[in-house]
């Protein structure tokens, strides 16, 4: 729901190497390439919980990240994996502008048999245990209900059911801010933000890529859209004027503007030369197949909206769910994706680099910026000093 | 290494990485089990040939205190930390204050203290990050050296070990033999001293064996005689592993009772005492003294208060004994089985709600 981040996907030899040698490497050696805090091993008997709980950077506040269920083959593969998520939501909530660092959990277990109350209290004392360093929600293979029954034992939780205090369904602000972040494409691109006359290649349009269907037609752009889905399909067609193309299709739509919204690494070897658009901009995680298909892009003069940046909606919106959510502020905390963008592509041109680089160099210097603070105060004040639920 | 199994083996609860590249910090946090309280346990400084071997102590050190604090009676949970690096050269306050706000993280789910490699300038440093330190430097409500404390302890349970063996609680009259009057063995012979007991004793270093000799009017023997002294109490207050099949044979007591950690080299010198019909006095039990007087900061540190608890030691070795003879099994069984028989029966009564104490939500 806020989770991911940006892509470190396998493929190539290189990659292939790099993940062997991973499996020589000792914890602390993983820690040390990307400079991880904490990684905290938690063990329950009664429950069975194996987690791994990884806290990446928390200069900017407390490490925000969802937590994942995943039958992994072994030890090393969680730690791995949630050493690199937790790495992932840094950048995604640096680039986003929040005051959350970035963490992450992994339970080592089938989502389809290893659930049961004891299991997520069990994760939520670990949770409680670090005192509001680690804040927590749904991620793959786990549901908003799961976190109910951590609830009775830690505070530091987002995105739980509507009805338990949750913020809610996040695709509405993650479709918004989607939108925005295009309109700042728009203006990088042809001049001006508006959308009007322009056509935008739709691939899916599941709970996000429906709801910006909406907001692109709202705005006057002329919408192809395609989808596995024949329900999703129906959905969209009846409420809206649009043109409907095969899945595989979609890449060679004459476009404006290419917006993936379902599928991660579909921008790869045998789509980059099939795109016929200026840019390519949509919600969905990790679209890049590897990061090299991002300097491809930039050769080819095709902008892009690293993906990380523009989907970052969902994760904006339950941040706000501090001290009391307004949905008011996490959407106008949307709209202003435009802006983060906007400064990506200006250090995008200030250092002659592709935008998937520049948003993490924007980061990096958020977070130099923010940790060069020297004036001692008491006791922090403001949005970086409390998490704490009136 | 395989962390999740290994805290399966031994049901640990936590095991936290902590790394801080500008201060060159690698620390291992170990929480074994905190039934009872939070955990309380040494800071360890070691040049640790891989992490592994940090990763294997630590767990290890953490379960030990976990049977160490339970047994004394405290209602702390076991621990243990340790820092990857050399504490002869890699120490800095940087590294400290990296650590200290580590053991902040945890919210006083660990309480830090000085160990091997460790000083109270030390934990001076990581108090400044961290309101879950004991062991700093005077000044700052210090319980100060720990040694009077552990001498105390150990004489209390050389006395219910007498009182089993003899019929006696006062050792007066009797032999002890003291391996070690350094620091905590020192104490211990003042106090056998004034208690009217003879004492024999060795020592790597001749000066501490003079001191004794004046003060206390102890015998001196050579370092490997004293396994051989003829006496009532074997007291074994300096190395580890001094209790195995070379010593074993040769002692000529009824009671070994010292202050040394890990005194039994193996589980089978302890089955190989009870067999010789010699009363062993388990050394995590009777080193207490402490570990119960450095806990007693944690309340603001009193003196009396923590003595008084201290003496609570002689309770504790005739109930390791009494657990003897109830379950037929040798005092070093009995004393695990006391911790954990403690841990289970505390461990139930958080069944009942209290309000007061808010949990989450």
């Amino acid at each position: 729901m806020f989770g991911l981040g940006r892509s470190v996907s396998g493929g190539s030899k290189i990659l292939r190497e790099v993940a062997r040698l991973q499996v020589l490497m000792g914890i602390f050696d993983k820690m040390a390439q990307h400079r991880h805090e904490q990684v905290a091993f938690c063990y329950d008997r009664v429950s069975g919980l194996r987690s791994i709980i990884a806290i990446h950077n928390t200069t900017l506040g407390p490490a925000l990240g969802g937590t994942r269920m995943w039958p992994y083959r072994s030890e090393e593969e969680a730690l791995d994996d949630v050493l690199r998520l937790s790495r992932g939501m840094t950048y995604k909530s640096g680039a986003s502008g929040c005051n959350f660092g970035g963490g992450k959990a992994v339970i080592w277990g089938d989502p389809g048999r290893d659930k049961s109350e004891l299991l997520f209290r069990a994760l939520g004392t670990f949770v409680e245990a670090f005192d509001g360093r680690f804040i927590t929600g749904t991620d793959v293979g786990t549901v908003a209900d799961d976190f109910v029954w951590a609830k009775a034992v830690t505070r530091y939780l987002v995105a739980l059911p509507e009805e338990h205090g949750g913020s809610g369904d996040s695709s509405l602000t993650t479709a918004f801010g989607v939108w925005h972040g295009i309109r700042a494409c728009a203006d990088e691109v042809f001049g001006k933000p508006s959308l009007r006359g322009l056509k935008v290649a739709l691939q899916g349009v599941g709970k996000v890529g429906y709801r910006l269907c909406g907001y692109l037609l709202e705005e006057g752009a002329e919408v192809t859209v395609t989808d596995i889905s024949k329900a999703n399909l129906e959905r969209t067609t009846k409420a809206y004027n649009v043109k409907v193309v095969e899945p595989d299709a979609i890449y060679d739509v004459e476009c404006d503007i290419f917006s993936p919204n379902a599928l991660g690494s579909i921008i790869n070897d045998e789509t980059i030369p099939r795109l016929r658009c200026r840019i390519v901009a949509g919600g969905a995680n990790n679209q890049l197949a590897e990061d090299r298909h991002g300097d491809e892009l930039h050769r080819r003069g095709i902008l892009y909206a690293p993906d990380y940046v523009i989907n970052a909606g969902g994760l904006i919106q339950v941040t706000e769910e501090f001290p009391v959510f307004s949905r008011e502020r996490a959407m106008q905390r949307a709209a202003a994706i435009y802006d983060s963008l906007k400064r990506i592509f200006a250090i995008s041109k200030r250092d002659g680099i592709p935008t998937y680089r520049a948003a993490d160099v924007m980061v990096e210097e958020r977070l130099k910026e923010v940790a060069s603070g020297r004036v001692y105060v008491r006791r922090h004040g403001g949005t970086a000093g409390s998490i704490e639920r009136s | 290494m395989e962390v999740f199994e290994a805290m399966k083996r031994h049901d640990y609860e936590q095991v936290v990485f902590c790394y801080n590249e500008a201060a060159g910090l690698k620390a291992i946090i170990a929480i074994h089990d905190t039934t009872l309280g939070p955990a309380l346990g040494g800071l360890r400084m070691w040049p640790y040939a891989s992490e592994d071997e940090a990763i294997f102590d630590v767990l290890r050190l953490a379960r030990g205190m976990t049977y160490k604090a339970a047994a004394a009676g405290l209602n702390l949970g076991g621990g243990k930390a340790v820092i990857i690096g050399d504490p002869r050269r890699d120490k800095s306050e940087a590294l400290f204050r990296a650590f200290g706000r580590f053991v902040q993280t945890l919210g006083g789910r660990y309480i830090t203290a000085e160990d091997v490699g460790t000083t109270p300038q030390d934990m001076d440093y990581i108090h400044m990050e961290t309101d879950y330190v004991t062991g700093v430097s005077s000044g700052h409500g210090s319980s100060g050296d720990p040694s009077p404390a552990t001498a105390f302890g150990t004489w209390q349970g050389m006395k219910a070990a007498a009182k089993e063996v003899f019929g006696t609680e006062s050792l007066s009259g009797m032999t002890v033999a003291i391996q070690g009057v350094g620091h905590v063995g020192y104490h211990l012979a003042r106090h056998l001293h004034d208690e009217g007991a003879k004492l024999v004793v060795s020592d790597i270093v001749p000066e501490v064996t003079t001191r004794a000799a004046e003060e206390f009017g102890a015998e001196v023997v050579d370092v490997e005689a004293i396994y051989d002294v003829g006496c009532e109490v074997f007291a074994p207050c300096a190395l580890g592993g001094v209790l195995n099949p070379r010593t074993v044979p040769r002692l000529k007591c009824r009671i070994v009772a010292g202050c040394a950690n890990n005194q039994l080299l193996t589980e089978e010198d302890g089955d190989a005492l009870t067999a010789k019909g010699i009363l062993y006095v388990p050394d995590f039990v009777i080193n207490a003294g402490g570990l119960i007087n450095v806990a007693d900061e944690l309340e603001g540190y009193n003196r009396d208060r923590a003595f008084k608890k201290v003496a609570g030691i002689y309770h504790n070795v005739a109930r390791v004994i009494a657990i003897s003879k109830r379950d037929g099994i040798p005092t070093y069984r009995a004393a695990d089985r006391m911790a954990e028989e403690r841990i289970e029966l505390i461990g139930r009564q958080k069944r009942v709600y209290l309000p007061s104490r808010v949990r989450a939500s």
